[in-house]
């Protein structure tokens, strides 16, 4: 199961958190009144798994290096001998979006590398204290507008658990359709990213015009562009199934130019070997997402969630940029078919969630990497809200792979990942 | 390989619209949407004028079908004009969005909408920048960055604000006219990159 629920905080079980099992990933741990949630995935048993320990302790952080940056607390490089530290950002066109990375740098290596985070700071968390669950809904879902979708499904269902509501199969479909889509036009922006940093600009015309062609399914079918308001806790728009069909035209266009970028040497060169994670890297790091399937590591939660039953993760051994990027061009083509198969059973929803009380604690699959929450829910309102986005994590996992690669790798690198500063900075 | 890729593309036929010649196409319209309990909006945007478009979030609570069934509007209150009529570079920054309006933006170059034809550029530095475009709420961190970005722009210059959080503050901050005067506005959450065209061309004065 992808989501757990307690009358309370007090009711989660208090674990030290080094006794827990080293291959559970440690996903998330969240500050919540005066204790610290841990939020565990085990990929053995498909559950999520929640702890609490009244702080964390500092030998935590030899045993999973990983957890420095969870919190957050990775110090930026200093200046070593005749290397410098750059500060690439926060107003630089190639990130297109204000954020940056401290770079610690000796001619054009990059030997060090930290994100500086912060710039986007929204404070959704604190926003949506006190709110209905539907304004609630609609600030999270603006967090990072490209998650939109699965962030509003992600938080709907902790609230719905706490209501004892539960969607049926129509619903379901209409949610994960949702979802499929937002993966499919995410994975698609991808490619084109990276066919830009490699300035195939046939290929990047391709790739932006197929994403804007599901953008418009999306706007069609679901009401939005970025799906913004199509679910919410306790409801789901009815889905127009006309304007789906081009999904089925944009599957034909993926399968017929697979060939074409495989072939594409100068392109495939440049990805090859690059911003590498091994399978040691993932276990190391508790890396989830895109990134571990890419270095052969079967993570992915959608194993876990009954939304998605007898899911298969898509792997590739390789764990650099080009098998990052064949990982999210399969998972594309499975999230169109998914599309199509969903698309004639999904149905509107509405149901009262009036009665959610108490601690609920989940997660799913977001086009990158796990994206984890936690809500309480007290009277109908939010009372508290912790959300952590799978950009955060990876952020600093780009960061790791990009050791010792050349400047002109970053823009590689960085796009492979698909993430951003808003989801990371919340 | 290339020429496998360019006879690909040709295959593909011209995608780009005629816009602005013959209108807004109907393309990424989104269908009517009925909430079942309209409430006041929760965010501001409502007045008595009606619903304020600059600070709309296009989150369909209210139940205002109209605004829900546009594509965004735009405001224009300065125009540049002179020798930047025919060609615009611009500077894109952003000071907080969620990224949604950063990917609408961004496409505006792709084959659908196609920036260049119209004479729009992007260009990497401020000082290079007849326009600035802004995307999201101004936040703490990104404050002293816009200004400099501004002071950076050589005379003439102009500031878009694209999108409901640079136009209003939406739910999670300032304008961007708390910190610089803003000569266009593209309304939308986010806008549809066909709005954001539009918004470049008003203030090239077209």
């Amino acid at each position: 199961m992808n989501v757990v629920a307690y009358g309370s905080v007090e009711d989660v079980p208090e674990v030290d958190p080094k006794d827990v099992p080293r291959d559970e990933v440690l996903a998330a741990v969240f500050d919540l009144k005066g204790t610290h949630l841990y939020v565990w995935l085990d990929h053995d048993v498909d559950e999520v798994k929640v702890t609490r320990f009244p702080d964390v302790p500092r030998d935590l952080r030899e045993e999973r290096p990983g957890l420095a940056w969870i919190t957050g607390s990775v110090e930026p490089p200093e200046r070593e001998g005749r290397a410098v530290v750059l500060r690439y950002g926060p107003a630089a066109s190639g990130l297109w979006e204000a954020g940056a990375f401290f770079i610690l740098t000796y001619g054009e290596k990059m030997l060090r590398l930290a994100p500086d985070l912060g710039y986007k700071f929204r404070d959704v968390e604190g926003r949506v204290k006190g709110e209905s669950p539907d304004v609630a809904a609609v600030l999270v879902e603006r967090r990072c507008g490209n998650f939109a979708v699965h962030a509003a499904v992600l938080f709907s269902r902790l609230v719905e658990r706490l209501a004892g509501v539960s969607p049926p199969g129509e619903v379901v479909a209409a949610r994960r359709m949702a979802m499929e889509l937002e993966r499919l036009r995410e994975h698609l922006w991808v490619v084109h990213r990276l066919a830009e940093a490699a300035s195939q600009r046939v290929a990047v015309q391709t790739f932006a015009s197929l994403t804007e062609d599901v953008l418009r399914v999306m706007g069609g079918a679901l009401g939005h562009r970025y799906g913004f308001g199509f679910t919410g806790p306790g409801r789901v728009r009815e889905p127009d199934p006309d304007p789906v069909d081009v999904v089925g035209e944009v599957l034909e266009e993926l399968e017929d130019l697979e060939d074409l970028v495989e072939a594409s040497k100068i392109w495939m060169d440049r990805l090859h070997t690059t911003c590498e994670l091994g399978p040691e890297d993932v276990h190391r790091y508790d890396i989830e997402g895109v990134p571990a399937r890419a270095a052969g590591v079967a993570r992915d939660v959608r194993t876990m969630d009954p939304y998605y039953p007898g899911y298969e993760p898509v792997l590739r051994t390789e764990g650099d940029t080009v098998a990052r990027m064949w990982v999210r061009y399969e998972e594309a083509k499975a999230s169109a078919l998914s599309v199509l198969r969903d698309v004639r059973r999904a149905e509107g929803w509405s149901e009262d969630v009036d009665g959610a009380e108490g601690l609920a604690v989940g997660v799913v699959e977001a086009p990158p990497g796990p994206m984890v929450a936690a809500v309480v829910m007290k009277g109908g309102k939010v009372k508290a809200l912790r959300f952590r986005g799978p950009s955060h994590h990876l952020m600093h996992a780009f960061c790791a792979g990009a050791e010792r690669e050349i400047f002109t790798d970053f823009p590689f690198g960085y796009a492979g990942f698909g993430i951003y500063f808003s989801d990371a900075d919340g | 390989m290339p020429l496998r890729w360019i006879l690909k593309g040709l295959k593909r036929g011209v995608l780009t619209h005629d816009y602005p010649k013959k209108g807004r196409p109907p393309e990424g319209v989104a269908p009517e949407v009925v909430p079942e309990e309209p409430v006041e909006c929760p965010f501001g945007a409502s007045t008595e004028e009606g619903v304020d478009p600059s600070a709309c979030l296009n989150c369909g609570l209210c139940g205002d079908v109209e605004r829900r069934s546009t594509l965004g509007d735009v405001d224009v209150r300065g125009e540049l004009g002179g020798s930047l009529r025919r060609s615009l570079h611009v500077f894109f920054l952003d000071v907080g969005s969620c990224t949604a309006c950063n990917t609408e933006v961004a496409l505006v170059k792709c084959p659908y909408y196609d920036s260049d034809r119209l004479g729009i550029f992007f260009t990497p530095t401020p000082k290079h920048a007849d326009v600035l475009l802004v995307v999201g709420a101004v936040t703490e961190g990104m404050r002293p960055v816009l200004e400099e970005a501004y002071e950076a722009m050589p005379e003439p210059k102009a500031v878009v604000a694209v999108g409901t959080c640079a136009c209003s503050g939406g739910p999670f901050g300032d304008p961007v006219s708390s910190v610089v005067d803003v000569d266009a506005e593209a309304h939308g959450c986010p806008p549809h990159p066909l709005t954001v065209l539009e918004a470049l061309m008003g203030v090239a004065g077209r």
